[in-house]
C-alpha cells in the first residue's frame, strides 16, 4: 500500500522557492488502478516522481508497504525503484541500438537476475504486454510506437514490480493505438494484481482507471471512484 | 551488474561510437608509444656510451694534468696545462702495487703525409703496455715492443680510419710515412673500435712515447698517464687514492684541492656519462608525458561528450534500478578499456618503432621490460583518472533531470 501525508514540495528557497505541491494526503491499495489527472502545471508528473521514488519530498511522509521513503538514502531509493516499480513514459525511453529482447532484460541485469534467465522472463514479460515475440530481435528503432510502447510495458513489468507507473503513456500514440496500451494496462492490472497509476492530462484515458485523483494547482480537487469506466479492447494474452 | 554485464554495455556503447572511439584510442596510442620509444632511446644510447666507455680498457685509471683551483687569477684550458712529467710516470710505476699496466701518454695533433696523401690526426706517443690497457685489438702487423720503446724508434701504429685515409684497401705495413716531417714505418694496424664519446678511437696514430718525447714534444711534459689496475671497486679506488698521495708529495701540494692533477677512474666518466644520457632521458619523458596528458585529456573530452549525448539514457538506467555505483562503473571501465585497447597498441607500436630504428636507422635503443611496465602503469592512471571525473558526472545525475533532458 502507498501512503502520502502532507505531502509538500518545494523547488528552489528562500525568494525563489517554487511550491509545487500542497499538503497531498492520500492512499492507494494493492491492486488498484488509479489515474491521476490535471492540466499541465498541475503538479502530477512532480507527485509521480515521488511516488516512482525518483524525487523525495520536502516536507510530510510516504510509505510504501510500511518502508518509510521521505528520509530514505539514495541506495534505498535505488533499491525500490529495482524491484517495487516500473516505469512507462510518455517517449518510451527505449535504448535505440538494442533489441526489444535487450531492452526488456536492462532492469535484471540491475536486479543480479542471472543470465540464462533472462531471457526467458524477458519473452514472458513481452507477452504479456502483447507484444509479437517474433519480433524480439528487432532493433527498438525499427518497431512502431504501438509497439515500442508494448515493449516499454513489458520492460516495467519484467522484474515483476507492485507498482506500475505510467507518465502519459498514450501521449505519443494515436487513439486506437492509445486504446490498446489502455486496454493492456487494464489487463495487467487484473490478472497480475498490479497497481498500476496512470498520469494523464486527458479525460478518456483517465476514464479507463477504477479511481480518478484529479490535482489542481498542486492539491488534491477530487479522488473518487470512477462510475463510468470505459469500455476498452481488452487485450488477451492467452 | 555482474563483470560480463559490464564489458557487454562497454562494447555496445564502444562500437556504436567507432570513429569517436578510434581517435580517442589513437591519442593513447601515440602517446604510450612515444614514451616507449623514447625511454628505449634513452636506455639504449646509456647502455651504448657504457660499452664504448668499457671498451677502452678495463679497471681504468687516469691521472691528467689539471690547474689547481685557487692558484693563478688565469685558468687555462686543460689540453694547455702541463703538470705531469715523464719522472711522476716512472715513479708512480715504481712505488705503487696493484698496478698491472701503466703508460704515459704524449698527445699532440700532426700532419701526416704517404705519398700524396695526407691528414691531419692525433700522433699519441705511448709504452708498448698500453695496448693491454686499452685493450687494443691488432687487426694486421704487430704493436711496438718494450725493446722498442726503449730504442726510441720510429714505428708507428694506426688506427683504422687513419690507415684508410691513408692508404684505402692498399697494405701499409713496411710502408713508410711522414709524421710532422719525421720518417716513420708502419708496422700495426689495430681493429676499429667506434666512437667513445670523445672523439674516435680509430683515427690516430700511436708511436713510443720516447720517439713522440724526442722529435715531437722535446720536453719532460707528459699529457696524461694511463693505468690499469690489478683490482676493481673499492680495491681501485685505494690504488688511485695511493696514486694521488704519491703526486701530491711530489708535487709538494699540502691541500688536495689545490693539486695540479686529477686522478679518475673509468666509473667516474661513466657516472658522468650516465648523468648526462639520464637528463637526456628525462627530457624525452617529459615529451612524452606531455602527449599522454593531451591524449588523457582527449579521453575525458570524449567520456564528457559521451555522458552528455546519454544522459537520457542514465536516467532510464537510474529508473529501472542502476545504482550510482552501476553508472558510474560503466563510464569509468568504458574509459578503462579505451586506454587499455590505446595501451597494449602503443606498447606493440613503440616496440616495432624502437626495432626499426635499431635495425634500419641505426639509432641505439633498448626497449626494457621497466618501459612496459611504466606505460602499463601510466595507461591505466589516464584511463582511471580521467575516466573518472565523466563517470562521476554520469553517476550524479538526477534520474528526473536525466529523463527530461531533450
Amino acid at each position: 500500500m502507498l501512503q502520502l501525508k502532507n505531502i509538500y514540495k518545494e523547488y528552489g528557497g528562500g525568494d525563489t522557492c517554487v511550491p509545487v505541491l500542497y499538503d497531498i494526503t492520500l492512499s492507494i491499495n494493492d491492486g488498484e488502478f488509479v489515474a491521476i489527472m490535471g492540466p499541465s502545471g498541475s503538479g502530477k508528473s512532480t507527485l509521480m516522481h515521488i511516488l516512482g521514488c525518483l524525487d523525495i519530498a520536502t516536507r510530510g511522509n510516504y510509505t510504501i508497504n510500511n518502508i518509510e521513503v521521505g528520509h530514505a538514502h539514495e541506495e534505498k531509493l535505488e533499491e525500490l525503484r529495482r524491484n517495487e516499480i516500473g516505469f512507462v513514459f510518455q517517449s518510451f525511453n527505449l535504448l535505440p541500438r538494442r533489441t526489444v529482447l535487450e531492452n526488456v532484460m536492462l532492469p535484471l541485469v540491475y536486479a543480479h537476475v542471472p543470465f540464462e534467465k533472462r531471457e526467458s522472463r524477458a519473452i514472458e514479460a513481452l507477452a504479456k504486454a502483447g507484444f509479437d515475440t517474433s519480433r524480439i530481435h528487432h532493433k527498438s528503432n525499427q518497431i512502431s510506437g504501438g509497439q515500442a510502447q508494448r515493449v516499454a510495458i513489458a520492460r516495467a513489468l519484467v522484474n515483476n514490480p507492485h507498482i506500475i507507473l505510467a507518465d502519459e503513456p498514450t501521449g505519443n500514440l494515436d487513439s486506437k493505438t492509445g486504446e490498446i496500451v489502455l486496454g493492456t494496462f487494464q489487463s495487467i492490472n487484473k490478472r497480475e494484481k498490479a497497481t498500476v497509476i496512470l498520469i494523464t492530462h486527458e479525460r478518456d484515458v483517465a476514464e479507463h482507471a477504477d479511481r480518478i485523483i484529479f490535482l489542481k494547482d498542486g492539491k488534491i480537487a477530487s479522488d473518487e471512484k470512477n462510475k463510468h469506466i470505459r469500455k476498452t479492447i481488452y487485450y488477451d494474452a492467452h | 551488474m555482474t563483470l560480463i554485464d559490464l564489458f557487454r554495455e562497454v562494447y555496445t556503447a564502444i562500437v556504436a561510437n567507432k570513429f569517436r572511439s578510434g581517435l580517442t584510442v589513437l591519442g593513447i596510442i601515440i602517446g604510450i608509444s612515444s614514451v616507449v620509444v623514447l625511454l628505449a632511446i634513452g636506455a639504449g644510447t646509456q647502455k651504448s656510451i657504457e660499452e664504448r666507455i668499457q671498451s677502452i680498457g678495463s679497471n681504468l685509471i687516469m691521472v691528467q694534468p689539471s690547474f689547481g683551483r685557487g692558484q693563478g687569477a688565469v685558468n687555462q684550458g686543460r689540453g694547455s696545462v702541463q703538470t705531469l712529467t715523464i719522472d711522476d710516470f716512472e715513479k708512480i710505476s715504481k712505488e705503487i702495487d696493484g698496478i698491472r699496466a701503466i703508460s704515459p701518454e704524449i698527445n699532440g695533433r700532426r700532419q701526416v703525409i704517404y705519398q700524396r696523401k695526407n691528414t691531419n690526426t692525433q700522433v699519441i706517443g705511448v709504452s708498448d703496455t698500453y695496448q693491454h690497457i686499452r685493450a687494443l685489438e691488432i687487426d694486421v702487423g704487430d704493436f711496438f715492443t718494450e725493446q722498442q720503446v726503449a730504442n726510441v724508434s720510429r714505428f708507428a701504429v694506426l688506427g683504422s680510419t687513419t690507415k684508410t685515409d691513408l692508404f684505402g684497401d692498399d697494405d701499409a705495413i713496411k710502408k713508410r710515412i711522414r709524421i710532422g716531417g719525421i720518417d716513420f714505418t708502419v708496422i700495426g694496424i689495430i681493429k676499429s673500435k667506434g666512437q667513445s664519446g670523445f672523439g674516435s678511437q680509430d683515427d690516430r696514430i700511436i708511436i713510443p712515447y720516447t720517439t713522440a718525447q724526442r722529435y715531437f714534444s722535446k720536453n719532460n711534459y707528459i699529457s696524461s698517464i694511463q693505468i690499469s689496475s690489478l683490482f676493481s671497486g673499492e680495491e681501485m679506488i685505494v690504488v688511485q687514492e695511493k696514486i694521488q698521495q704519491l703526486l701530491l708529495s711530489i708535487h709538494k701540494i699540502n691541500n688536495p684541492a689545490q693539486a695540479d692533477f686529477s686522478v679518475v677512474n673509468q666509473s667516474d666518466i661513466i657516472d658522468t656519462a650516465s648523468s648526462i644520457t639520464k637528463t637526456l632521458t628525462g627530457f624525452l619523458i617529459s615529451v612524452a608525458a606531455i602527449s599522454l596528458i593531451v591524449g588523457g585529456i582527449g579521453i575525458m573530452n570524449m567520456m564528457l561528450t559521451n555522458v552528455t549525448e546519454r544522459i537520457r539514457e542514465i536516467g532510464l538506467r537510474k529508473a529501472v534500478g542502476a545504482s550510482k555505483k552501476n553508472i558510474r562503473m560503466q563510464f569509468l571501465f568504458e574509459a578503462i578499456v579505451l586506454t587499455s585497447i590505446g595501451g597494449v597498441c602503443g606498447i606493440i607500436l613503440g616496440i616495432v618503432i624502437s626495432f626499426i630504428l635499431e635495425y634500419f636507422f641505426n639509432i641505439a635503443s633498448d626497449v626494457s621490460l621497466n618501459s612496459i611496465l611504466v606505460s602499463v602503469l601510466v595507461s591505466s592512471v589516464i584511463g582511471i583518472v580521467f575516466g573518472y571525473i565523466p563517470a562521476r558526472t554520469a553517476a550524479n545525475l538526477s534520474p528526473i533531470d536525466a529523463l527530461r533532458h531533450e
